[in-house]
């Protein structure tokens, strides 16, 4: 009988004992699964254990449950009733994870036939966002080798968020582009509940205090260099109750929370911007690699000290030299954030500590033989190789900044800083903050793992996106509307071009309909570079242009000058005077619209193309050639237009945005005489709101860009003006 | 003294209370102790089996546990939606094999193991035996169903306490409450199609007699159907809808309107503009809104408080502001939401509902196992489940006419020798089957819909009285003429 009682938990103990044992060389016996071709499909990888039981146990009933699943997701959608189809995309996929059609279907139907069906701009976002989600965070996660699935990924990225198929599109760009610049640029949030105002920090950087007091919240706010750009209570902002009122129900559960995550800290700083009008979310969308990489140990075999990498960041390596002679010999080479190699000795060298370094070395034995170190191996194993090397160089740790900053990369993005540095290397500099920086990522990610025939819609995706990102791959922050905005980033021309040379190359079944991309593709660069201020850069490309395609001359002349009027969409023959007085005043306004931007280049370069496309037009009327406008009337110098111009962003029926007109009243010069105001009374706009007094922050110090308009009477000849194209007639 | 003593009565009954209990006394008295003591007995066997233990262990890891790895559209109320769809359907299942097991169990085993035969000898009638076993299943049942019900509203309101005011407002606006529906008045065309048909006689009797007579009357409905459900591209229609019964009950309670559109010409992102004018036209209390909305959906538009006129009628007009005109199904294109009643009664009432299904596999458990050995009651039982389940594929066979395929582009259908009789007795079939699938408490509790006294009440004529009494009836008479002594299969 006493044998009896004990026979069922003995049973029950050898049944965890030998789970354990199980689990201790499954990964060994996966592997040799592979090896040993035993398995139809490659086993699941980084699967959690509830996924991995689900696949085993239900065995053949997987496809059946899988159908009834399909046809409950069908006949709910065809309901418009959408609130289990995440839960049924899940179990699907987690039912045949090894099929790569069913994670795309899933996340296709999410991400471009659900998210249609709602008008909801967060509707919308929610379910592309599932999309991502299922393919980025478990179909790739589970099947990291099928391209198929990286494919559709970066598809998601560069056309439905990147593209303009939805007319929702600038809204997701937006919310995409705020999220990672709140990856990015971290603002450390402090939520105080204990003190008063006067127990606040008194200096910080790049910090906000919220203070929960009896009389309501009190912000205390540290700018980029530390100073204190807002210190004032609930009572300051009368007329934002209902903001406060929402700040205070999303604070509700933060209070006790202990570390926020990124997602609360950008709702905060988004609910203080717009109770406070102050931007926060300084920063851009360029990562600092020297501070985001976490330092790196990396031990390895070498034939001789020549043999081990000279670059690197972040990183420690630990060699040994292989060279037959000594097996034992030891090489250390460090490198920095700035990728600068700051520490290279060989073990001999050390011959004053030989008792340290014999303790090191015994540490290091076992790790010698590993395939691969798991992350307490590889953290514990640089906690000894920095004890050893502290006193040859200082390693300054990660700001706790940068470490969130990277942790939520990569574990809620799945996102390798170490792969972002080297897609920026090769495609680079690319802003982060845009959807198809992403896609060139995960396309390169792809290729990295998938297998090698099949990545070619990959690198297509790639050129595809670095087309998309040379065209409009510059996040402009509107200060003025806190706004994001896009435009051309001329920075990535040069590789743009090179990807689609290697496309060229390596897809030679479309080369033309690449070429005629390519083609395309330099027309606008040129286009680009000239309104960007860039003429020289944009006639280097030009006469490239000219070189690789024998059609790329549109028209006698053959000047730069020409070429971009002609490039910009106009058929110069059919317009007529009033056409071209209207083409002067678009690229003045825009021009306008980039200084208010804070785009100096943009505005030099629209104003320069507005005066090039005068004195075209000047010299046109006298050529019986141009028909339209043969003897036509004489149009205003180019400051006149430029005062219409300014008159009509002035008159209060049309409007413009009270920020925009506050910038351009401090810095657009001798205004009031333009305007034909006489006194200051008179800066007050129709609404009775004065442009001037828009906004705490904007504008208020007045910096008056140089008059850039050549045509303006009584200016001195030494004033910046654009530098005229040299075809251009006098 | 005389006054202090307890009366015979009162002494017997603290004597009865003491012993039974108070729950096996009021069985008692209403069953009568015959009835209560079958009752108990297998109820008891259901405790002795630890069946009862288990399914309750299962229950609490269901509702506790299934809301745990569920996902949603990550808002509050799509959450609670899939917390109640998926929870009170997995009861509903785990409840129904139960139920089946066990009361295929409770007769068969009984019969097969000769141990009803102790039952039998006392003078207790047949039928009482069979009711009995019934009462105890369904009282199991109910405690069960009652526990399973209360975890599961715990659960759902320690969610919901923990949402912010503004998310916990639209949680009891939209899932936790039961809403009233008022649909577009249906139209009955068959008149007017008639009377066009045969001013077309009328007028070329010829010509209108060269189209079969079905196909011109369906044209006729079809161009009647769309005078009142097309909405031309700049055109206006008003609509209104009788809320007079509800009107003082709506006072300060905003009300939903679920609309479904269909567009001619199919924009590219699927977005039509709709001016929408809700309330008496020229009041104060008039609300419009210019909305994009998306083709082909179910867009839920809530409007604000107060727009019923003094008769308590809604008010909507519709403008349709796009090149594409747009149709609006008579049936299911709109319908405006209100409250009805709380969550609470319309949670109990769902679960009433539950409680007649399951009660009707109890008796065809029961009604089975009265005539068959365990296995194959549990296997005819399980059968007629599976029938019952299989409406969708019934009215599919009963709709196309035939059980052939139909060809997707001419719709023609195959029809095969046996389809007459075929059909028929699917028809039929169906038409029981429907007597109890027309009830869907669990996607009304989902949904926020109310289940009405009206509804339970027609549920409990229709599954308890006539399917449930049916199968009593067969079940009862074959057990009271039944050999008991001829039933030991394990003899």
């Amino acid at each position: 009988m006493r044998n009896r009682r004990f026979y069922k938990p003995v049973l029950g103990c050898l049944v965890l004992v030998f789970l354990c044992c199980t689990s201790a060389v499954q990964t060994s016996m996966n592997k040799s699964r592979v090896d040993m071709e035993l398995t139809r499909v490659t086993p699941l990888e980084n699967a959690p254990p509830a996924l991995v039981f689900t696949t085993v146990a239900l065995g053949g009933f997987r496809g059946l449950i899988s159908n009834v699943l399909w046809m409950r997701a069908n006949k709910l959608q065809e309901e418009s009733k959408f609130f289990e189809m995440v839960q049924l995309a899940d179990w699907i996929t987690k039912l045949q994870p090894h099929y790569s059609q069913v994670w795309r279907i899933q996340a296709w139907n999410m991400t471009y036939n659900i998210s249609v069906k709602f008008p909801n701009r967060d509707d919308k976002w929610h379910w592309i966002m599932s999309g991502v989600k299922l393919l980025r965070d478990e179909g790739i996660q589970y099947n990291p080798h099928e391209p198929a699935l990286y494919e559709e990924l970066c598809y998601f990225l560069y056309h439905k968020m990147g593209g303009t198929s939805d007319l929702a599109h600038l809204n997701f760009k937006n919310r995409w582009a705020w999220e990672w610049h709140n990856i990015l640029n971290l603002y450390e949030v402090h939520l105080v509940t204990e003190g008063t105002a006067f127990d606040l920090p008194t200096s910080g950087e790049s910090s906000l205090f919220i203070l929960k007091t009896d009389k309501g919240l009190h912000f205390r706010v540290f700018g980029n260099e530390g100073q204190m750009i807002l210190d004032s209570g609930e009572k300051a902002f009368p007329e934002k109750q209902n903001e406060f009122a929402r700040l205070n129900v999303n604070l509700g559960r933060l209070w006790e929370e202990p570390a926020l995550t990124v997602g609360h800290k950008a709702a905060i700083l988004g609910a203080i911007t717009a109770i406070t009008g102050l931007t926060l979310q300084n920063g851009n969308g360029f990562p600092d690699y020297g501070s985001l990489i976490p330092w790196k140990p990396r031990m390895a075999d070498f034939p001789n000290a020549t043999a081990i990498p000279r670059t690197g960041i972040n990183e420690v390596i630990v060699a040994r030299i292989t060279n037959g002679v000594d097996n034992s010999s030891l090489h250390f080479r460090v490198f920095d954030g700035a990728e600068k190699m700051v520490l290279d000795f060989a073990a001999e060298d050390l011959e004053s500590r030989s008792a340290e370094l014999a303790e090191l070395r015994v540490y290091l034995e076992p790790l010698w033989d590993k395939d691969k170190l798991s992350e307490n191996q590889e953290s514990e194993f640089l906690d000894h190789a920095l004890v050893f090397l502290s006193d040859q160089i200082e390693i300054i740790p990660q700001s706790a900044a940068a470490i969130e900053s990277e942790r939520t990369m990569r574990k809620l993005n799945k996102m390798d800083v170490r792969l972002m540095k080297t897609v920026d290397e090769k495609y680079g500099p690319l802003d982060w903050r845009l959807p198809e920086t992403h896609a060139i990522y995960w396309a390169m990610d792809g290729m990295r793992k998938a297998h090698a025939p099949s990545v070619l819609p990959l690198r297509r995706i790639i050129y595809q996106s670095m087309q998309l990102a040379s065209r409009r791959g510059k996040v402009i922050e509107n200060k003025a509307l806190g706004k994001l905005e896009f435009g051309p980033n001329v920075r990535i021309i040069p590789k743009a071009n090179a990807t689609y040379l290697q496309m060229m190359t390596e897809d030679p079944e479309r080369i033309e309909h690449i070429s005629q991309g390519h083609r395309n593709f330099l027309f606008r660069a040129v286009r680009d570079l000239y309104l960007n201020g860039q003429r020289e850069d944009a006639d280097t490309w030009f006469q490239y242009g000219k070189e690789v395609y024998e059609d790329f001359i549109v028209m006698e002349g053959d000047d730069i000058d020409t070429f971009v009027l002609w490039n910009l969409g106009e058929d110069l023959n059919a317009l007529n005077p009033d056409d071209f007085h209207n083409m002067i005043k678009g690229f003045i306004q825009t021009a306008y619209y980039d200084m208010a931007r804070g785009e100096e280049s943009g505005y030099q370069g629209r104003i320069a193309t507005a005066k090039l496309v005068r004195d075209k037009y000047m010299y046109w009327i006298k050529n019986p050639g141009m028909k339209n406008i043969f003897e036509g009337r004489v149009l205003p110098e180019l400051y006149e237009i430029e005062t219409e111009v300014l008159k009509e962003l002035f008159d209060p029926e049309s409007n413009i945005h009270l920020e925009l007109l506050a910038v351009w009243e401090t810095r657009v010069p001798n205004l009031d005489a333009r305007l034909g105001r006489t006194s200051e009374d008179d800066k007050t706009v129709s609404n009775g709101k004065s442009a001037g007094a828009a906004r705490p922050g904007s504008g208020t110090t007045p910096t008056a860009l140089p008059n850039v308009s050549p045509d303006r009477p009584n200016t001195s000849p030494g004033s910046n003006t654009a530098k005229p194209g040299k075809d251009v007639p006098p | 003294m005389d006054s202090e003593s307890p009366s015979p009565l009162r002494n017997l009954l603290s004597k009865a209370t003491a012993k039974l209990g108070v729950f096996g006394l009021l069985a008692r008295i209403v069953l009568g102790h015959q009835l209560a003591a079958i009752a108990w007995l297998t109820m008891k066997s259901a405790f002795r089996y630890k069946l009862f233990i288990a399914i309750i262990v299962a229950l609490a890891l269901i509702v506790i546990g299934l809301p745990m790895g569920l996902k949603s559209d990550g808002t509050a109320q799509g959450l609670t939606r899939i917390l109640l769809t998926y929870t009170l359907g997995s009861i509903t299942v785990l409840m129904a094999v139960f139920t089946m097991w066990l009361s295929c169990g409770a007769l068969a085993r009984d019969i097969d193991e000769c141990q009803i035969q102790t039952l039998a000898v006392k003078p207790v009638a047949r039928w009482q035996i069979w009711l009995g076993k019934l009462i105890g299943i369904l009282t199991l049942n109910a405690m069960l169903l009652g526990f399973a019900g209360c975890v599961l509203v715990g659960m759902i309101e320690h969610r919901a306490s923990q949402l912010t005011v503004l998310e916990r407002q639209v949680l009891e606006n939209e899932v936790l409450v039961g809403r009233g529906v008022v649909r577009m008045p249906k139209i009955d065309y068959a008149p007017d199609v008639e009377k066009t048909y045969q001013a077309m006689l009328l007028e070329n009797e010829a010509a209108t007699k060269e189209v079969p007579e079905q196909v011109a009357k369906g044209s006729i409905l079809a161009a009647l159907q769309a005078q009142d459900e097309v909405l031309p591209s700049g055109h206006t229609r008003v609509l209104n809808l009788r809320l007079t019964d509800v009107k003082d009950n709506l006072k300060d309670l905003p009300l939903f309107m679920k609309l479904k559109f269909f567009a001619t010409k199919k924009d590219k992102n699927n977005v039509y503009y709709l001016d929408i004018v809700v309330g008496p036209p020229g009041a104060t209390e008039s609300r419009s809104r210019s909305v994009e909305l998306p083709a082909n959906t179910v867009n839920t538009i809530t409007l604000p408080p107060n727009l019923l006129d003094d008769e308590g009628n809604l008010r909507i007009e519709f403008s349709n502001l796009n090149e594409s005109d747009l149709l609006i199904p008579i049936d299911g294109g709109l319908e405006v939401l209100f409250r009805e009643h709380g969550f609470a009664g319309n949670f109990f009432r769902g679960m009433a509902i539950i409680f007649l299904w399951l009660a009707l596999l109890a008796t065809i458990g029961l009604a089975a196992s009265s005539l068959l050995s365990f296995p194959v009651a549990a296997f005819f039982s399980m059968g007629v489940l599976i029938v019952g389940l299989s409406g969708g594929t019934l009215s599919s066979v009963v709709e196309k006419g035939a059980t052939g395929a139909s060809n997707h582009e001419t719709g023609a259908v195959e029809r095969g020798l046996l389809d007459p009789f075929v059909v028929t007795f699917f028809a039929v079939t169906l038409k029981i089957v429907n007597l109890v699938e027309s009830f869907s408490p669990i996607e009304s509790l989902s949904e926020g819909r109310s289940i009405t006294w009206g509804e339970l009440g027609k549920a409990v004529f229709q599954i308890g009285i006539i399917m449930g009494g049916f199968f009593s009836g067969v079940g009862m008479v074959a057990l009271t003429r039944r050999e008991l002594a001829t039933g030991q299969s394990h003899m």
